[in-house]
């Protein structure tokens, strides 16, 4: 392996990528856009899921996310990304933070129950507040970004989802080599001795939780700019399971593994919709399933096992 | 060899899949007919009240209109001449994916223009990126009036009434029939289309029977099924009017469970949404409910040869009666018909797109003197406190018995 | 001289159970001291105190006249004492190396950096030279999870030394490792604990290492503790017992279990090579290998933990491979793990029954009383959970455990490892008796120290070959 392929490969995609708002079609663009924005909330969920915690209630900060977008953009008249950015990262953050006091204490399924609770509590908040559409939701107006104000304002939302998810993508990569990343798998495996290493278990789960939340409310938000609306469902449990599925779908061996789950499930389901309009659901469970079952550790499986058997391949 | 023939496999996966990503719009290619996209709710709670009963509808009448088999005005093939085909696209899955499934139909699926959408979070999403791809959109059935009165849009219509005139349209009614009410109460769903229904009556009431008051209002959550706490509370309170806006199971579990605890004994019961479960609950539905069909549709459809074949054509495809979805989808096909053909193209050739959204404001503003009034989709305003025409709370709400009683008989 | 640790009069209860009893006791710096005691003496129970793990009952605990008794183990750490544990604690998805690394990257600060990497060069080095004091650098590559049990003794004493720590308490740092290797291992261990910086400890002199070897290391001596036998004398007591039971071993029948040709691999390293091997029925044999030779994997895979890759395992005329692993108890099996394995929220009972209830077992009562008629201790603790025995009263419920299932053919990996004399002595007879009523027992040893004189016949175990002796 070379020394740092990861970060050439991430390069290459953004290139990639940027180059696809031009030669894209743009139903494609927009499914590429969703799949960062969910592939971003995904990771969130892979960083905690690293450390041996499922979060069954990311669907909290996806929501947190889009909502300060779109009550900054609609209530408060913000049209400046760059606002909304550091808005949502500050109030996701906050919330994290208070959560996370208690959250870190637990663990296994008390962990996902509870973290799934939180979520539930704020979808309840909003469907009782009319003001905010309750169930209806309510739309995220057109926005500059960083000063540029795009002819169309999909291209701008485009972009700046690119960026971003590059950026998160190399931090959560090096983060990944870091002590604090490797500690994860250690808490996960042994978090006894984890805490006679002289670490604090609790302290490092409440740090990822707010890292993984502050990831999450990104990609909520660029979700909300991408489609354009927010909704209460965006809190729901079932978003968040969706997203967990993802998380499994595309393993957490690795930095691309989220984006290249959520990008499979967007294309499964979206042609699922289109060929069986009256079954897709079980077309999309199968599909899936069998994913599951023949590749358990997800999609990146079948990647690393492309490369890692390279060098034994070439000594027979 | 090794390494070369794995990236090469590799290479060959992504090829197929992008050959994959690229085949569907080859297949959108000109074939001289007129692609309609269609979306409704074909699974989930609101697939059977709602979702299938439309769908069935415009199976039906997209059908006649490609045999050209529909009754005059309508007789003309296709939409001016032209076939319709259909994209039929499943409303399930929230307003995001709604967003996502929509603009793969207009660019993916390239469909000249989109009909559908029940759910008033959907139309709220879909709206502005209709607006953006500039593509025709006519929602067929959606009630919030937050639409068209928040923004303004050039490409989306809206065939149908607002919420606003059902709740405004029953307040009036029980202002005609029973002017001396003293109170009246209400329960509804928990959610967006619960609550707007319940301000909407209730502002209504306090403008028209000023010295009707507020008993109780009550919000069980969408698809609770079980309302025993409810009616008590209600019941404790012996309001003489309750309103209520359920929908779809929820609202026959009511009927049933309001049945059995006298709910509908000593008082009138208001359901704007009632009509869907009428040939259901045929037997079950007390005397004296006053339902509402979210519009002149259904039972509450003007007698003339277009109902008549409607009614005969779905009674015998479905075996059962059409409802209020079956018509206001019917009824936006029919509009964008409409409107296409008075666009000036010769028959056999579709006008532009934007010929055809110049004659259906047209025909929106003008109040054409079709059969079905409401034909043409009108930025309708909010208005939340001002009385209505008489005309629409007629139209709206009936007692069962004196208008029905022939079409339930037939079912049951 | 003022103690480096000092403690007042320790108490811990667990229930009504009373794992240490006004412990006092004060260790200078430099000294090496050892602490013996039974199974279930409180040995592990006073280590677990000291590092801030449990909190004691009552009684205070001082680190150079610091009161340290609620500290939590994490800052017990910090301030200088670390310990091993008994059974390994390590990370066992990752490698040893990473291991270490995150040891050492642990040691650098309280709060873990998050974007510069953990490999770094200095980190690096760090950790290959602790790997090189243990004498484990070959290691460096492997994931602990296909580690054989001494290995992860040392890489898991090899981790708490990283920090240099001013105090170390190794809770039975050999047990898991064969007799013969205990002082070559007790050698690595001193060595790498020699080149210790600080001076708590200098250098291990000979005449300490019988005390750490024997049973329990550490640094501290129960006061009450039983007896302290030396390690000749208690040998030949037990082998003119062992004698004795020998006598009166049954007729010898047909095979009960039969390998042809077994060969298993793990993550596609060949573990066991072309083994055939035949136990007749109503015989004892033992399996005699050192650490990693392959004993655990062919008793798993008789049980159908492991697959096959080649070959066939046959049980008195029933093809075993067309068995799950869930039926094989069925046809009497009974298996004791190594490791125990007993399922810690459930009581002692509750284990021994499992099996019985998961193959329903007919007689269960009376085979139940039978085995209690057997091994009485077990029923005196019948009704504790599982997770407050010691490690040695655990292996007596794997045994309790394995037998009531294991009527026809009863495998017992390393009966003996990690057990006090004593106690092995009582395994010893256990196992007699059951020899006597004509059961069909394969017992793994790292060496010949206790079956030498219970079994029929040998097979020698080296590198996955098997060899009939």
């Amino acid at each position: 392996m070379g020394r740092d392929l990861t970060l050439l490969g991430l390069t290459l995609a953004l290139v990639l990528l940027l180059a696809g708002a031009v030669i894209f079609p743009h139903w494609l663009t927009f499914l590429v856009m969703m799949s960062l924005a969910r592939g971003l909330v995904v990771l969130g969920i892979v960083l905690q899921m690293r450390a041996g915690l499922v979060s069954f209630g990311q669907g909290l900060y996806y929501c947190i996310g889009g909502y300060t977008a779109a009550m900054l953009g609609s209530l408060y008249g913000v049209r400046e990304v760059a606002v909304l950015i550091a808005a949502a990262i500050l109030v996701s953050a906050a919330v994290a933070f208070v959560l996370g006091t208690l959250l870190s204490r637990y663990r296994d399924i008390f962990f996902a129950m509870l973290s799934m609770a939180f979520s539930m509590i704020l979808y309840g908040l909003l469907v009782k507040s009319p003001a905010l559409g309750s169930t209806d939701g309510f739309n995220v107006p057109a926005m500059t970004f960083f000063g540029w104000k795009p002819a169309v304002q999909s291209t701008g939302v485009y972009v700046i989802t690119c960026f971003l998810a590059y950026m998160i993508a190399l931090a959560y990569h090096y983060y990944q080599k870091s002590p604090a990343g490797y500690l994860a798998g250690a808490i996960r495996e042994n978090e006894i001795r984890v805490e006679y290493l002289g670490s604090s278990a609790q302290w490092l789960l409440h740090a990822k939780y707010v890292m993984a939340s502050v990831i999450s409310a990104v990609g909520g938000l660029l979700a909300a700019l991408a489609t354009g609306h927010v909704d209460p469902e965006m809190a729901y449990w079932t978003t968040s399971g969706e997203f967990v599925f993802i998380a499994i779908l595309g393993g957490t061996g690795h930095v691309a593994a989220p984006f290249l789950g959520s990008t499979l499930f967007s294309l499964v389901r979206t042609y699922a919709y289109q060929f069986f309009p009256y079954t897709w659901q079980m077309i999309l469970g199968l599909v899936l399933l069998l994913i599951i079952v023949f590749l358990p550790r997800g999609l990146w499986s079948l990647i690393q096992r492309l490369y890692s058997e390279k060098p034994r391949a070439a000594d027979r | 060899m090794k390494i070369i023939k794995r990236t090469g496999w590799f290479a060959g996966v992504i090829l197929v899949i992008a050959g994959l990503l690229c085949a569907p719009s080859a297949w959108a290619a000109e074939n001289g007919k007129l692609r309609l996209g269609i979306v409704t709710f074909l699974s989930g709670p609101a697939s059977g009240p709602f979702g299938v009963p439309a769908e069935n509808a415009a199976k039906l009448t997209i059908a006649a209109l490609n045999a050209g088999k529909m009754p005059a005005p309508y007789a003309m093939k296709g939409i001016n001449g032209v076939e319709i085909e259909t994209v039929v696209v499943d409303e399930a899955g929230g307003a995001t994916k709604q967003v996502e499934e929509f603009r793969n139909l207009v660019e993916r699926q390239k469909v000249d223009a989109v009909i559908g959408y029940i759910s008033s979070g959907d139309c709220l999403a879909v709206a502005p990126v209709a607006e953006e791809l500039k593509a025709l959109t006519v929602f067929f059935d959606c009630g919030t009036p937050r639409i068209f009165e928040d923004a303004s849009y050039k490409y989306v219509f809206r065939t149908g009434p607002i919420a606003t005139t059902d709740n405004i349209g029953a307040a009036r009614y029980i202002l005609d029939t029973s002017p001396n009410t003293k109170s009246f109460a209400g329960i509804n769903q928990n959610y967006a289309w619960g609550q707007d229904s319940w301000n909407d009556f209730k502002a209504a009431m306090q403008v028209l029977l000023p010295q009707a008051q507020v008993k109780t209002e009550q919000f069980p959550k969408l698809g609770a099924g079980q309302y025993g706490a409810e009616l008590s509370a209600i019941l404790v309170e012996n309001p003489d009017i309750v309103h209520s806006s359920f929908w779809g199971g929820d609202m026959e579990a009511l009927v049933l469970q309001g049945a059995a605890r006298g709910l509908f004994d000593k008082r009138s019961v208001v359901l704007t949404c009632g009509e869907t479960g009428m040939f259901r609950l045929a037997e079950q539905m007390p005397e004296g409910a006053i339902i509402g069909g979210r519009g002149p549709y259904g039972v509450f459809a003007p007698d003339n040869p277009l109902n008549a074949w409607f009614r005969k054509e779905y009674q015998a495809a479905y075996n059962t009666p059409p409802t209020y979805p079956s018509y206001k989808i019917v009824q936006a096909i029919l509009g964008l018909k409409n409107a296409a053909e008075k666009a000036g193209s010769a028959p056999g050739k579709l006008p532009d797109t934007d010929a055809i959204i110049a004659k259906f404001r047209d025909r929106a503003s003008r109040h054409r003197a079709d059969w079905w009034r409401w034909a043409s989709a009108r930025p309708i305003r909010r208005c939340r406190a001002s009385p209505m025409a008489p005309s629409i709370a007629r139209a709206r709400t009936r007692h069962r018995r004196s208008s029905t009683s022939g079409v339930i008989r037939r079912n049951a | 001289m003022q103690p480096i640790v000092r403690t007042e009069s320790l108490c811990r209860n667990f229930g009504a159970v009373v794992a240490a009893d006004n412990i006092t006791v004060a260790i200078n710096p430099g000294e090496v001291v050892g602490v013996i005691g039974a199974n279930g003496a409180g040995k592990t129970t006073f280590v677990n105190m000291v590092t801030g793990y449990l909190q004691p009952s009552a009684g205070k605990i001082y680190f150079r006249e610091l009161d340290i008794t609620k500290l939590k183990p994490r800052q017990v750490m910090r301030i200088g004492i670390c310990r091993s544990f008994q059974i390994a604690q390590l990370f066992p998805e990752l490698s040893v190396l990473d291991n270490l690394l995150i040891a050492v990257s642990s040691s650098e600060g309280t709060w873990p950096n998050f974007l510069k990497p953990l490999k770094s060069p200095a980190r690096i080095a760090a950790a290959e030279r602790v790997l090189a004091d243990y004498a484990i650098t070959s290691f460096g590559d492997t994931i602990v999870a296909t580690l054989p049990q001494g290995v992860r003794k040392l890489v898991d004493i090899a981790m708490a030394m990283v920090t240099e720590p001013a105090v170390l308490l190794l809770d039975e740092p050999t047990s898991g490792v064969s007799v013969e290797e205990k002082f070559a291992m007790l050698d690595t261990i001193m060595a790498g604990v020699g080149g210790w910086r600080d001076g708590a400890v200098r250098r291990a002199r000979h005449r300490d290492r019988r005390a750490l070897c024997q049973q329990g290391a550490g640094i501290l001596r129960r006061p009450d503790h039983r007896r302290r036998r030396s390690r000749d004398g208690a040998e030949r007591s037990r082998r003119s017992q062992v004698r004795g039971w020998i006598a009166d071993s049954p007729a010898v029948g047909a095979a009960m279990i039969g390998l042809q040709q077994v060969t298993v691999a793990i993550k596609r390293t060949d573990i066991l090579n072309n083994v055939s091997m035949a136990i007749g029925s109503g015989r004892m044999a033992g399996l005699i290998g050192r650490n990693g030779a392959g004993k655990t994997t062919l008793m798993r895979s008789i049980m159908g933990l492991l697959p096959l890759r080649k070959g066939s395992i046959v049980l008195n005329d029933i093809d075993l491979s067309g068995v799950p692993p869930h039926r094989r108890t069925h046809h009497g099996i009974g298996f004791m793990p190594e490791d125990r394995r007993l399922i810690p929220d459930l009581t002692v009972a509750e284990n021994v029954l499992l099996p019985a209830w998961a193959a329903k077992l007919a007689d269960t009562d009376a085979q139940l009383a039978w085995t209690y008629a057997l091994m009485p201790e077990v029923q005196q603790f019948a009704d504790r959970k599982a997770s407050l025995l010691s490690g040695g009263q655990q292996k007596l419920v794997a045994l309790a455990r394995s037998l009531m299932i294991g009527r026809r053919l009863l495998l017992l990996d390393e009966p003996f490892e990690g057990v006090a004399p004593a106690l092995a002595q009582r395994l010893i007879e256990v196992i007699a008796v059951l020899k006597g009523e004509g059961a069909t027992v394969l017992i793994s040893e790292s060496d010949y120290t206790y079956s030498r004189d219970l079994v029929d016949q040998v097979f020698v175990i080296e590198r996955g070959v098997v060899t009939a002796r």
